[in-house]
């Protein structure tokens, strides 16, 4: 690291839990991003700020004005523009350093297992079933560590999937497919509250940034929700469903880089 | 006969008709008037406490404004011919008592009823704030009332960055800043308003460029100074809701007096480390539960028990997170939505992942927020360091 860099993350390095060598850490680590939305937003900033050195950013979408009222990554001079564009253009003038890859297409399920079985730690800030299905999909093949969340008005939800554990739920143990569309509605049939999905995005990228560091307990096996008009967060308990059609039998395949660390 | 002249005669059987005479006496007695013209229609002028709600969602809004089936409703359009075919629609929903008024608005406005220009969302807003506007708890009133808001976060660093920038995302229509320090490269860790070719400028300025960049349509207001006893009441008498992410202990203090003496809400908190926590001070809110910084904490420890002046670590994440839940209380007052975090004080713990809820008290002996207390002026503490945000 050089003299910019140690100025730059000193307050990360003054913590005896990431000290220079967790930083270092940083810096080699991976992450794919999926959704430069409400979710996406946050989560980016924050991990650019703490510099994870390669951030692979994929979305098909352009920047509209109804996107701005959350989305803070992006800006009005942005409008039109790929979403994937106006986010590295952000990500880089907070840190000029890192790699920023984009995808500026919706990854195909081989894609999708590509790319997850290259970096650390696959972050879901997707906004429909399909693509959150392919995503898990791709994870568990892969055994790489998914964050997750979603929001919808004033309630949102976190979790992470310990996919390079050997019992771990996935995102199909935890709403199988056919109840999934009823737990949680999308924000553009319903609306949302714009600092909701900020406070998601901000948990996803702490759980990132513990899985990359290796510190604290992630939420493996708890589903962490907020109501916004109490701002009371309650955590419910999950485990593996061994008939899950996603992730049975357990995962043969070998961990992906993740483990190896 | 034209198939639509045919439908216009069924329907004038169907409805009864008002003058906007009758319809005025009516609307005194309980009855609801509802305008079904377009936005912009609507925007040159409508009937004084009108429920206003276009043709294209009245069948799917107006039980969200007139929930009672049994109240009597009076439609208007321009010329009585629209509101025909709405008061049927909302017949068939339900409603028993639906009349039309005869001649619209136009009669309304030429017999001298009274009206008003309703302020209202232009397209550009409606669409920028259309995730908002979807929800019935913000709604075009919640949205009006919000650009209407002036919010003064004081600290443009770890805890003001994402709170500044969902507030301008959100439509807050004013924005107030009060740091006195430059952009440092150490600062970008974690505070995403800045960026690497900002370092050196007045951070107040950095954060004007990238909110007015997110939001042309708001109001920024830099104010590059420290808090001190002879600013501080002038400088936060001009906002509706005070953010307090502040690193200096002192600060902390003055502020606190500030918000009890004028009565302004005051979202504080604090991190440090790998945790974090989060309150509402205002006392007015809740006179039994509603505290203040002082019942917590009545003066400065002496220096010999200040936290170290040392930097401390701090994930780049957690005053993220605490931003984002300042920006969340600071919007719910700002609507009066919801149950602010006032009497309760909420602590996450990054490493194990919890959230957890205190209750804190009100101190009934406080010199300052207590019943009857007269108000002891302010202080001008020394330099108490504090853990930075
Ligand atoms: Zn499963
Ligand atoms: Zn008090």
């Amino acid at each position: 690291m050089d003299d910019k860099q140690l100025e730059r993350y000193s307050r990360h390095i003054l913590l005896p839990e990431i000290d220079l060598a967790g930083q270092e850490k940083l810096l080699d680590s991976q992450v794919l991003l999926i959704g430069l939305g409400g979710l996406g937003s946050p989560a980016a900033l924050y991990l650019a700020s703490s510099g994870i050195g390669r951030i692979i950013v994929n979305d098909h979408d352009s920047v509209d004005l109804g996107n701005l009222q959350r989305q803070v990554i992006h800006t009005t001079l942005d409008l039109s523009r790929p979403k994937t564009e106006s986010a590295r253009d952000h990500l880089h003038a907070i840190n000029p350093g890192l790699d920023i890859d984009v995808i500026g297409h919706r990854l195909t399920a081989t894609e999708l297992a590509h790319y997850a079985s290259q970096v650390d730690v696959v972050i879901d800030a997707s906004d429909n079933f399909i693509t959150r299905y392919a995503i898990n999909h791709a994870c568990v093949a892969t055994r790489t560590p998914l964050v997750w969340g979603a929001a919808t008005r004033f309630d949102g939800q976190a979790t992470t999937f310990r996919n390079d554990y050997e019992e771990a739920p996935c995102l199909n143990c935890l709403y199988p497919n056919q109840h999934a569309q009823d737990a949680m509605g999308s924000c553009g049939d319903n609306g949302v509250f714009a600092p909701v999905t900020g406070i998601i995005g901000g948990i996803m990228a702490a759980e990132t940034l513990k899985l990359l560091l290796g510190v604290g307990i992630t939420l493996h096996g708890r589903l962490l929700r907020i109501d916004a008009t109490a701002l009371e967060w309650r955590q419910s308990l999950f485990t593996r469903d061994p008939l899950c059609e996603s992730c049975s039998p357990p995962r043969q395949a070998p961990p992906s880089r993740a483990d190896a660390k | 006969m034209k198939a639509k002249d045919r439908r216009l005669a069924e329907l004038r059987d169907a409805i009864p008709e008002v003058s906007p005479e009758e319809a005025l006496a009516l609307s005194h007695n309980g009855a609801a008037l509802l305008d079904v013209r377009d936005t912009d229609e609507v925007a040159q002028g409508s009937p004084v406490g009108a429920y206003r709600l276009g043709r294209g969602f009245l069948e799917l809004r107006i039980e969200d404004m007139v929930p009672d089936l049994d109240r009597t409703l009076l439609v208007m359009c321009a010329g009585g011919v629209r509101s025909l075919f709405a008061a049927e629609s909302l017949k068939r929903l339900g409603y028993k008592d639906v009349r039309s008024v005869g001649g619209g608005f136009s009669r309304w406005k030429n017999q001298g009823k009274p009206f008003e220009i309703p302020r209202i969302l232009d397209a550009e807003a409606r669409e920028r704030y259309s995730r908002h506007l979807l929800m019935p708890d913000v709604g075009e009133a919640g949205q009006l009332k919000l650009l209407d808001s002036k919010v003064l976060l004081i600290g443009a660093g770890g805890l003001g960055s994402p709170a500044a920038y969902y507030l301008a995302a959100a439509g807050v229509g004013t924005i107030g800043l009060v740091d006195h320090d430059v952009v440092d490269r150490s600062n970008l860790q974690r505070q995403i308003l800045h960026t690497d070719a900002r370092v050196g400028m007045p951070k107040v300025e950095s954060a004007r460029v990238a909110l007015e960049a997110l939001n042309p349509g708001i109001e920024v207001i830099g104010h590059r100074t420290h808090l001190d006893s002879t600013n501080v009441e002038e400088i936060l008498s001009g906002y509706d809701v005070i953010v307090d992410g502040t690193d200096n202990l002192a600060t902390r203090f003055l502020i606190n007096d500030a918000c009890v003496k004028l009565g302004k809400p005051n979202v504080h908190a604090a991190v440090y480390r790998f945790e974090g926590q989060i309150t509402v001070f205002w006392p007015t809110y809740d006179k039994q539960h509603g505290n203040c910084y002082r019942c917590m904490f009545p003066e400065p420890p002496p220096p010999e028990f200040a936290p170290s002046c040392a930097e401390a670590g701090v994930l780049g994440v957690m005053p993220g997170i605490f931003g984002l839940l300042q920006a969340i209380e600071a919007i719910k007052i700002l609507l009066d939505l919801g149950d602010p975090l006032v009497g309760r004080m909420l602590h996450y713990d990054a490493l194990s992942g919890r959230f957890t809820e205190l209750k804190v008290k009100k101190n009934p002996h406080c010199r300052y927020c207590s019943e009857g207390a007269v108000f002891p002026g302010y202080q001008d503490y020394a330099q108490v360091c504090a853990s930075n945000a």
